[in-house]
């Protein structure tokens, strides 16, 4: 990640020092300069614990999101540099959850604070922030493949903790980069999840890119092994061909069953996925369709 | 020269023993030398597609042959079944090597293994997904009855299967296991670092994970002598040692000081010291377990004690190996060897002692079998690569 900034703020010293008129390229490097010294600022805050009185710090403002734009997509099958656990069992939660999780907290003793809510392919964060408030007392994390976009949801979340700690709010979402596809199993324990948001993934429309897409069968046996019996598989697109492909799949797995559309109004995530996330708004705006579709976790068939 | 033998199978039942010789199949007597039979693929019909015809062409011109790059026998020894690379094909041949079935998949198929009621061969490929393919076998259906017959021959024209577990990664090794109950699962492991345990035909039930490795997973043995035992090992420096029942890891052995001993010389003088373990092996009758390593290209032998959660250390091997068949009797093993130069044997048996030391024997039979053995080549640029485990080591793209 900061290899990916360094060799930008390279480029831009070359460009400058040729004596170039800036322009575009003035935009570029503001980027890069104010990346920067995000990547400072969250290096330094990530792990601080906020205090409710402490009102001589400046208050931390929200991070712009134009300077973290990112291209939509990601290949889920290239050997990104990922972070991740070598199993459940090495994850350090104190350094996402520092006022929630001690340090010392050993992820594997039973009754320490696990995280139980996620939302896979987060992106900008907004489905988090209203799920904090709505769940107060869980854990709950965003994963979000893209780097910048990882880093913006970061930035935020700081900023908002900083924002509310006298209330104490929003210490209990955070977010990872990380490949959700491959290496879910490497974060969380069997059955540790209630529930999980696909809010508007990646359509993959390719019949030959169908594999990409993040619900599956074979995947959906992986969702079902990390989720408790009961727990949901909450999905939304704007893609009816992708919406009718989840169905199909999800549908077709002996371990879950989709829920009633009665059931859907009465859900309050159902409220919040449509409403809060960055995609829901955007469709929206443009007066497109939402598709949702909801599934519970089955008991094992014995 | 000859071109080396890439693949054994042995069948303790007849005591045949099976070659996949480049894309060829060949069954020998063990204890005669005879050769028994040979399958040779079907050329490929000329097409009248000019597109059809010139793909051909460029493939033979690029050398690309369809090799075998697994073989295995069923349980029952009544067949045998290899896959290939070119046409990503799976091979089904009855013990006298006639074709009940050869499928194309989608993926190059990377590992195969049957279930132990030789009705199923469970297929994995290169992008992780697994296939239950059954063995159909019209020519001796185990009841024959004219429903089953007309049943068979229906679904056998039915069209794709769908996979019946999926990893996002190349699938590298799998086994499918039967405890006493009757209960069956399937390990499967990957170019990431996972080994996942499902249950089996449930497949949509995952059971666990065993959380260790750092890099690709290559080679799964679960000792008979010691059925929850799983023995894992790939492209780390240690082989892991589980209760793949629990996904509990039971020790880490180390096996990079064995394959790289710390030499008197200067630190700095540090070379790249890869493992990459391309066959765990196990000789029942002695309890020992084989870890072949193709970079150093040493067999490791450790024993391991049916009650002792421990993995010990006996002796090592050194040999250009491509490929161990385990007899299943006092000790005895084939080894396929990847030997250059010319006239040497590419085939080898050898007798295990209890301390891990190799004998050769039986030298005459292996000669007959080796002069009868594969096909001429030209040169040894007609053998594609044959040791290519290494090559799943993940580098970063940035």
């Amino acid at each position: 990640m900061t290899d990916d900034q360094t060799s930008q703020s390279a480029q831009l010293g070359t460009v400058e020092s040729r004596g170039l008129t800036p322009g575009p390229t003035s935009n570029k490097r503001k980027r890069a300069d104010y990346r920067q010294s995000q990547q400072q600022k969250r290096q330094e805050l990530k792990t601080v614990v906020f205090e409710g009185n402490d009102d001589s710090q400046d208050k931390i403002k929200l991070p712009k999101k134009k300077y973290y734009r990112q291209r939509a997509h990601s290949n889920p099958f290239s050997d990104h540099l990922l972070e991740y656990p070598i199993g459940p069992s090495h994850m350090d939660w104190h350094k996402l959850y520092p006022a929630l999780i001690p340090p010392e907290a050993e992820t594997s003793i039973d009754g320490a604070k696990q995280v139980e809510i996620v939302d896979i392919g987060c992106g900008f964060g907004g489905l988090l922030v209203s799920l904090s408030t709505e769940f107060p007392d869980k854990l709950i994390l965003g994963m979000e493949i893209r780097v910048q976009v990882s880093h913006y949801v970061e930035d935020r979340i700081i900023a908002l903790r900083q924002q509310h700690a006298p209330e104490g709010k929003y210490n209990n979402i955070a977010v990872l980069r990380a490949n959700a596809m491959k290496f879910l199993p490497n974060f969380f324990k069997k059955g540790q999840l209630s529930k999980m948001f696909f809010c508007f993934p990646d359509p993959h429309f390719k019949i030959r890119k169908h594999k990409a897409r993040i619900v599956t069968s074979t995947l959906a046996s992986e969702y079902a092994y990390l989720l408790r019996p009961g727990g949901i598989i909450y999905t939304i697109t704007d893609v009816l061909d992708l919406h009718q492909w989840m169905v199909r799949h999800l549908e077709a797995h002996a371990l879950f069953r989709r829920l009633p559309k009665e059931w859907e109004d009465e859900d309050p995530c159902v409220k919040i996925m449509r409403k809060d996330t960055e995609e829901g708004k955007k469709v929206e705006r443009n007066n497109g369709d939402k598709w949702v579709a909801c599934f519970v976790r089955l008991d094992h068939p014995e | 020269m000859k071109h080396p033998i890439q693949k054994l199978a042995y069948d303790p039942h007849s005591n045949a023993l099976y070659l996949a010789v480049s894309e060829r199949i060949q069954k020998f007597d063990s204890v005669t030398g005879d050769l028994i039979n040979e399958w040779i693929p079907p050329t490929p019909q000329e097409d009248d597609d000019p597109q059809e015809r010139k793909k051909k062409k460029t493939k033979t011109e690029d050398n690309k042959h369809n090799v075998f790059r697994t073989l295995t026998c069923s349980p029952d020894g009544q067949y045998v079944v290899g896959s290939t690379d070119e046409q990503k094909s799976l091979v089904v041949l009855r013990a006298d090597l006639s074709v009940v079935n050869i499928r194309n998949f989608p993926k190059r198929p990377s590992a195969i293994d049957i279930t132990s009621d030789s009705s199923t061969v469970l297929l994995g490929d290169k992008f992780g997904d697994v296939y239950a393919v059954p063995i159909r076998d019209i020519a001796y259906p185990p009841t024959a009855g004219l429903s089953r017959i007309s049943e068979v021959s229906e679904s056998e024209s039915g069209g794709e299967l769908d996979p019946i577990l999926g990893h996002v990664s190349m699938l590298v090794d799998l086994l499918v296991t039967e405890d006493q109950k009757g209960l069956r699962h399937i390990i499967s492991s990957d170019r990431d670092e996972h080994i996942r345990v499902t249950k089996y035909p449930e497949s949509y039930v995952i059971e666990a994970f065993c959380f260790g490795h750092e890099q690709y997973v290559s080679q799964l043995l679960i000792p008979s002598w010691s059925p929850n035992t799983l023995i894992s090992g790939g492209g780390d420096d240690f082989l892991a040692h589980w209760d793949w029942t629990t996904g509990e890891l039971l020790e880490k052995v180390d096996i990079h000081s064995i394959l790289y001993p710390k030499s008197d010389k200067d630190e700095s003088e540090e070379q790249i010291a890869e493992v990459a373990v391309s066959g765990i092996w196990q000789v029942p009758e002695l309890q020992l377990v084989l870890a072949y390593d193709e970079t150093v290209k040493l067999l490791l032998v450790f024993k391991l004690h049916k009650e002792a959660r421990q993995l010990e250390y006996v002796n090592k091997f050194s040999s250009n190996i491509l490929d161990v068949a385990v007899t299943g009797q006092d000790g005895t093993v084939w080894l396929s060897i990847h030997d250059t130069s010319d006239n040497n044997p590419l085939i080898q048996k050898y007798s295990i002692s209890e301390k891990g030391e190799f004998t050769v024997i039986d030298s005459e039979i292996t000669q007959r079998i080796f002069d009868k053995a594969s096909f001429t080549i030209a040169s040894r640029d007609d053998v594609v690569a044959l040791h290519s485990i290494a090559l799943l080591r993940k580098h970063a793209e940035h």
